[in-house]
């Protein structure tokens, strides 16, 4: 029984990681740099969904659109004023603004939420007896809802004109202006969907869990490691690098003590950033 | 030409000043605190209601014509960082006295205060034998072996408990209270057939808890450090449908913000309160706390209080000798704070009394 309760837990846990690094991965197979800022934006995204459903008073399901809206809103104000002014200085200028934007808007929570732990005060909900593992209706929900979010992302990229776009601007965005596609429109998008996948994450963990000022850094940090294990820059395949690392983390302490949780996580990073660095399927690199 | 004649005449005058500074007499300036508290991070809910507690006592102090100086710095509850405050206060702050919170970040600072003769004041520090490693280091705070005393020698001592799962968090503060754990269980036969750690930060027990609730033990105890995690211990402990009754090995759930953020996953759950969290003492300060900042005080803020006040009383608000402030502190033997009446022990612990008690309906009933 704890082994499949482990089994379970591990795709509850996979669920947020697969959310967030398939916005991770979207972001960094355009621009080629790492999004810290996305953890940020995963705050935004619990807070604005606690303070419409708690503080202004909004029905629960237009509390969470509201919510939706206001990361897509935080996304896109990160790009325009911290990363557009200086995305021609290169990828480690990005990432260095993006540690800061992400320090910054911590801070501001931290300012204006206060440093108290918030919570959506849901009703503690009785668990079902799924397979021998106990499993509650939110965390199936939960679940439910992260697949359908990354199958609907899948749908955009693969067969909309503007997931084309996006995949021609990550391929060479110069031959992309060529044949008539806007890059800065499509970088617009794509922070928009990325926004919008952490804000998804944000309110599921949010209603689940409880939200607090400093959870964006773990939550960042394990969407790092899932889509360097699927294959950093490679949308798709962040899912499965999510699953993984949930159930990798959560069983692999059935074995070892749960103290170990955190370096079991680390050393999966390792693993693949030594033996296979394109991860499970392949990713996105610069060629020099 | 007389510019240049002019300069070591400035020098002059500038080194005397210096010299005069320097010799100044003790006694006339204010006593300068540094607090090293966390202000950001997952434990800011303590370092701000400890700073709001620290300013309504400089303010009282003040309008009694006593003046005392309060510089803040952020910890946020890290080892290293509280390293850095510490050195800053001290080398650029020169500050007379540091108030610090957290066992993790207070403990590396007891050799550094030992050293520099300051007087640490530590508070919401639980770890073993830290006022044994400096004759400069005042505990204001529970020890690790009160936070379970009061379960073992009260509910827990029964025949109805033989088997206990543990899960406490991996620093100087979780393991000191385990250790203490472990021995009282020991002593009243009672076996631990799980114990597992998480570490500071964590928000998903799941894996922990599940790996307590599969040996089934008659009582479940917790140690944790802020109301986030009791939340969520509680909340997923109660969805995977613990068996167990439950018992805080710690007095976060003595505080309102933590029952609240609980929720009713809190309700019979066993904790330990401090008086002040029962409302039995600390009314003024309560009263004065509500109307400054509209909301109920934390525990943490009234010991923080309590300390600005201590200090102020063993050095008469006045700047004197690390050596001095800790001979004065223990001649006042007692201190009358939010707290109740506390001992100043010869080796410098203060404990403040806490009292086992049940959470019903959110309320605290003993």
């Amino acid at each position: 029984m704890a082994l499949e309760q482990l089994i379970v837990n591990g795709l509850i846990a996979g669920a947020i990681y697969a959310l967030m690094a398939s916005g991770f991965s979207l972001v960094y197979n355009v621009l080629k740099f790492l999004h810290v800022a996305h953890g940020a934006i995963y705050v935004v995204g619990a807070f604005a969904g606690w303070w419409l459903a708690r503080v202004v008073g909004v029905p629960l399901p237009a509390a969470i659109v509201g919510a939706l809206v206001l990361s897509i809103i935080a996304g896109v104000l990160v790009d325009f004023v911290a990363y557009r002014p200086i995305r021609k200085k290169g990828e480690a200028a990005l990432l260095m603004i993006s540690f800061g934007v992400f320090i910054f808007v911590q801070s501001l929570v931290l300012l204006f939420f206060g440093a108290d732990v918030k919570s959506y005060g849901l009703p503690i909900e009785r668990g079902l007896d799924v397979a021998g593992a106990i499993i509650t209706p939110l965390q199936i929900s939960l679940i439910a809802i992260s697949l359908v979010t990354m199958a609907a992302l899948h749908v955009f990229l693969k067969f909309t004109k503007a997931g084309k776009a996006i995949r021609a601007v990550a391929d060479d965005a110069e031959v992309a202006r060529v044949v008539g596609i806007s890059p800065e429109r499509t970088i617009l998008v794509t922070f928009i969907l990325s926004s919008l996948l952490a804000g998804v994450a944000g309110v599921l963990v949010g209603m689940e869990q409880n939200i607090e000022h400093a959870m964006g850094l773990s939550a960042v940090i394990s969407a790092l490691t899932a889509a360097v294990i699927g294959g950093i820059g490679n949308v798709p395949a962040a899912v499965p690098g999510g699953f993984l690392l949930g159930i990798v983390e959560n069983v692999g302490i059935f074995w070892l003590p749960s103290g170990w949780k955190a370096g079991i996580s680390f050393a999966l990073l390792i693993i693949f950033l030594f033996f296979r660095p394109k991860g499970l399927f392949g990713g996105k690199t610069r060629t020099v | 030409m007389k510019l240049a004649a002019l300069i070591p005449v400035l020098a002059i005058v500038l080194i005397a000043g210096c010299i005069g500074q320097t010799i100044a007499p003790a006694g006339e300036e204010p006593i300068k605190i540094g607090a090293i508290l966390p202000l950001s991070g997952p434990a800011a809910v303590w370092g701000e209601s400890s700073r709001e507690g620290m300013e309504i006592a400089r303010e009282g102090l003040a309008a009694e014509g006593v003046d005392v100086v309060i510089i803040y710095e952020d910890s946020e509850a890290n080892a290293a960082k509280g390293l850095a405050a510490y050195n800053k206060l001290k080398d650029l702050d020169n500050v007379d006295i540091v108030f610090s919170e957290f066992s993790r970040v207070s403990v590396p600072l007891v050799s550094l205060a030992d050293d520099d003769k300051v007087p640490l004041i530590m508070s919401l520090v639980s770890a073993d034998g830290v006022t044994e490693k400096s004759n400069y280091t005042f505990r204001y705070f529970t020890t690790a072996s009160q936070y379970v005393d009061p379960h073992f020698e009260g509910r827990l001592n029964s025949d109805n408990y033989q088997t206990i799962g543990v899960i406490h968090l991996s620093d100087e503060y979780g393991e000191s209270v385990a250790k203490w754990i472990r021995l009282r269980a020991a002593e009243n036969g009672i076996e631990i057939v799980a114990e597992e750690k998480y570490d500071p930060g964590t928000l998903d027990f799941r894996t922990q808890l599940t790996k307590i609730k599969e040996k089934a033990p008659d009582a479940f105890l917790f140690v944790s450090a802020t109301p986030t995690e009791v939340a969520g211990i509680l909340k997923q402990a109660r969805e995977l449908q613990f068996a167990s009754d439950i018992f805080e090995a710690s007095s976060v759930l003595s505080a309102s913000a933590a029952r609240a953020a609980a929720g009713s996953a809190a309700d019979g759950v066993y904790t330990n309160a401090y008086l002040f969290s029962l409302q039995l003492t600390g009314g003024d300060f309560r009263s004065a706390y509500i109307e400054k900042y509209g909301k109920d005080p934390l525990f943490s803020a009234g010991l923080a209080y309590d300390a600005v006040n201590m200090i102020a009383k063993a050095s008469d608000g006045k700047k004197i000798s690390g050596q001095q402030f800790v001979e004065n502190m223990l001649a006042l033997k007692t201190f009358d704070g939010t707290a109740g009446n506390v001992t100043i022990k010869p080796n410098r612990e203060i404990n403040p009394d806490l009292i086992s008690v049940r959470i019903v309906n959110g309320t605290l009933v003993r």
